[in-house]
C-alpha cells in the first residue's frame, strides 16, 4: 500500500511552461506570423504566470491580436502543463508589416477637400529662453538672500551695486529711459509673437478628405521647380526663389532660342507647381537672362519657331543681358 | 511632447508679458524730459519717486518680520516653477514608453510603433527619409512625421500613399484615436547643369 505521500510529486519547469507558451503564441494568429521574442514564466506550486514579449504582425488590430494571443497562450498553456494560468501578459516589443500598403483610391469629390490651414509654431524657442532666464535670476536671487538671511553671510557684491545703482537712477535717467524702449520694444516682440502663427517656411498643402495635415516646405518648392526648370533644352542654371503667393524663377540660357525656352521655362515651372496641391496656386514669374556665350540662333528676328542651334557659325555675338 | 493646450499656455504667457511690458516700458520712456511736454493730457504722471528704488523704503522693508521669509518663498516657488516649465520645453518627445491596451495585461512599446511607421513611410516611393514623433495623451495619439523626398517626386503623388499609412495606423490601434500632421521636404543638393 503506498500512501499519497509516497507516491511523489510531478513538478513542471519553468523552462518547460516556457516552451510551451512561446510556441502557443507562435500559433495564435491563424495564417499571420507572431513571434515570441522573450517569454518568462514563474510557476508557483499549481500556477504559473507568464509574460511573453510579441513580434505583431501589422497592419492587424494589436488590441484583438493582443487578446487572442494571451487566450489561447493561457488556454494552450493551461492543457498541456496542468497547471492553472490566470493570463498571459504580453508587451508587443515589434509589429511586421506582412502585407503591402493598401493603395487609398482617388480621393471622393476632387471639390471637396477641406480648405488647408496654416500650421501654427509651438514657440518653443521664445518660451524656452524665457523661462530659462526668469529660473536663472530668480534663482540667484533667491540664493542669495538665503544665505544672506539664513547663514548669516554677507550679500553678494553684484546685489548691493544693483540696489545701489536703482537708488541713484530715476524717472528721465538716459540709461532708464533705453531700459523702458527696451522693455517696451520686447513686449512688442513677444505680443507679435503670441499672435502671429509662424512656420513661416511652411506652405500648407490642400489635404484629402479626412486624412492628415500636409505642409510643404517653401524651400521643396523651390527645389522642385529649379530640378523641372533646368530639365529644359537650353537652359544653365535656374533659381527659384518661393514666397507664400508667388514663384521666381530666374534661369540662365546657354544657348537656344529665347522665346521657345521662356515656354519652355514656363510650362516646366507650372507643371512642377502644379505637382506640389497648393490650395491656391501661387503667380508665376520667370526671368530669362542669357549666358555670355549665348548667340542668337541663324534664324533670328520675330522668328517664333525654335530653331535646333545645334552649331550657329555666324550671327554676331549679341552678349544679352534682357529679361 | 507638448499638446495643444500647453501651446496655448505658453503663448497666453508670452502675449500677457509682452503686454505687461509695452505700457511699463512706454511710461518710463515718457519720463524723458524732453517729450514731457509733447505727450497728451491723458498720459499718466510716470514714475512715482525721483528714483527707482528708495533706500529708506528698502529699508524698512527689510526690517519687517514678514520680508524675508517672503522673498525666500516666493523666490522658491518662481524659480522652481520656471525651471520646471524650462525642462518640460527642453524635452524632445516621447522615445520610449508604453501604450496601455484596452483588455488588461497588454501593452504596445512606443517604439515598435514608431518603427513599423518609419518603414511603412519609407516604403512610399519618392519617400527618401522620413522622421517619425509619438505623442499621446489619454486616448490620443497624435503621430507627426517629417519625410524628404526627391525633387523629381510631385508631392501631390506621395500624399495618397501617405494618408494610407496613416489609415492603416488608425485601424491598427483602433480604441486610441489617431491623427497626424506630416511634412514634406526635399531632400539632396541642387544641382547645376547644362543638357
Amino acid at each position: 500500500m503506498i500512501t499519497p505521500s509516497q507516491r511523489g510529486t510531478t513538478t513542471v519547469s519553468e523552462k518547460a511552461v516556457r516552451r510551451i507558451a512561446g510556441r502557443a503564441a507562435a500559433e495564435a494568429l491563424p495564417g499571420r506570423a507572431v513571434t515570441a521574442t522573450g517569454v518568462t514564466a514563474a510557476v508557483r506550486g499549481q500556477r504559473a504566470e507568464v509574460s511573453l514579449d510579441l513580434a505583431l504582425p501589422y497592419p492587424a488590430s494589436v488590441a484583438d491580436s493582443v487578446g487572442l494571443v494571451q487566450e489561447h497562450v493561457a488556454a494552450r498553456t493551461r492543457q498541456l502543463s496542468g497547471l492553472d494560468v490566470p493570463r498571459a501578459e504580453v508587451s508587443v516589443r515589434a509589429l511586421r508589416a506582412d502585407a503591402p500598403l493598401l493603395r487609398a483610391g482617388p480621393p471622393a469629390g476632387g471639390d471637396a477637400r477641406p480648405a488647408a490651414r496654416r500650421w501654427w509654431s509651438s514657440r518653443r524657442l521664445p518660451v524656452a529662453v524665457l523661462t530659462g532666464a526668469a529660473a536663472l535670476v530668480c534663482g540667484t536671487l533667491t540664493l542669495d538672500v538665503a544665505r544672506v538671511r539664513l547663514l548669516g553671510l554677507p550679500p553678494a557684491r553684484w546685489r548691493g551695486g544693483a540696489v545701489d545703482w536703482l537708488s541713484t537712477h530715476g524717472a528721465g535717467d538716459l540709461p532708464v529711459v533705453l531700459g523702458g524702449a527696451g522693455a517696451a520694444l520686447a513686449g512688442l516682440v513677444l505680443v507679435v509673437l503670441a499672435v502671429t502663427p509662424g512656420q513661416r517656411r511652411l506652405l500648407p498643402l490642400s489635404p484629402p478628405v479626412d486624412q492628415p495635415v500636409f505642409a510643404l516646405d517653401r524651400s521643396a518648392v523651390s527645389a522642385l521647380v529649379e530640378e523641372a526648370v533646368s530639365d529644359v533644352a537650353g537652359i544653365g542654371r535656374a533659381r527659384v526663389r518661393v514666397g507664400r503667393r508667388r514663384v521666381l524663377v530666374r534661369a540662365r540660357l546657354s544657348f537656344g532660342d529665347r522665346e521657345a525656352a521662356r515656354v519652355g521655362v514656363e510650362a516646366a515651372a507650372r507643371l512642377a507647381v502644379g505637382g506640389c496641391a497648393l490650395p491656391r496656386a501661387p503667380r508665376l514669374r520667370v526671368r530669362l537672362q542669357t549666358d555670355q556665350a549665348w548667340r542668337q540662333s541663324p534664324a533670328a528676328d520675330p522668328a517664333p519657331v525654335p530653331q535646333p542651334a545645334e552649331k550657329a557659325p555666324v550671327a554676331p555675338p549679341t552678349q544679352g543681358r534682357q529679361t | 511632447m507638448r499638446g495643444p493646450s500647453r501651446q496655448a499656455v505658453d503663448r497666453v504667457t508670452l502675449g500677457a508679458l509682452g503686454l505687461v511690458l509695452v505700457p511699463a516700458g512706454a511710461l518710463v520712456v515718457g519720463t524723458e524730459p524732453s517729450l514731457a511736454g509733447r505727450l497728451p493730457s491723458w498720459w499718466p504722471d510716470g514714475l512715482p519717486g525721483s528714483v527707482l528704488v528708495s533706500p529708506e523704503g528698502l529699508t524698512d522693508l527689510r526690517g519687517a518680520a514678514w520680508w524675508a521669509p517672503s522673498v525666500i518663498a516666493l523666490g522658491t516657488v518662481l524659480t522652481a516653477l520656471s525651471g520646471l516649465w524650462f525642462i518640460s520645453l527642453c524635452g524632445r518627445g516621447v522615445r520610449s514608453g508604453r501604450v496601455r491596451l484596452p483588455g488588461p495585461g497588454g501593452d504596445l512599446r512606443l517604439r515598435a510603433l514608431r518603427d513599423v511607421l518609419t518603414r511603412r513611410t519609407v516604403s512610399v516611393e519618392g519617400v527618401e527619409r522620413c522622421r517619425v514623433h509619438l505623442r499621446v495623451k489619454g486616448r490620443h495619439l497624435h503621430v507627426r512625421t517629417r519625410v524628404w523626398i526627391h525633387p523629381h517626386t510631385a508631392p501631390a503623388t506621395v500624399q495618397a500613399p501617405l494618408s494610407a499609412v496613416l489609415t492603416e495606423a488608425r485601424e491598427s490601434l483602433l480604441p486610441y484615436a489617431v491623427t497626424g500632421g506630416t511634412r514634406i521636404s526635399t531632400l539632396g543638393h541642387r544641382r547645376s547643369r547644362t543638357r
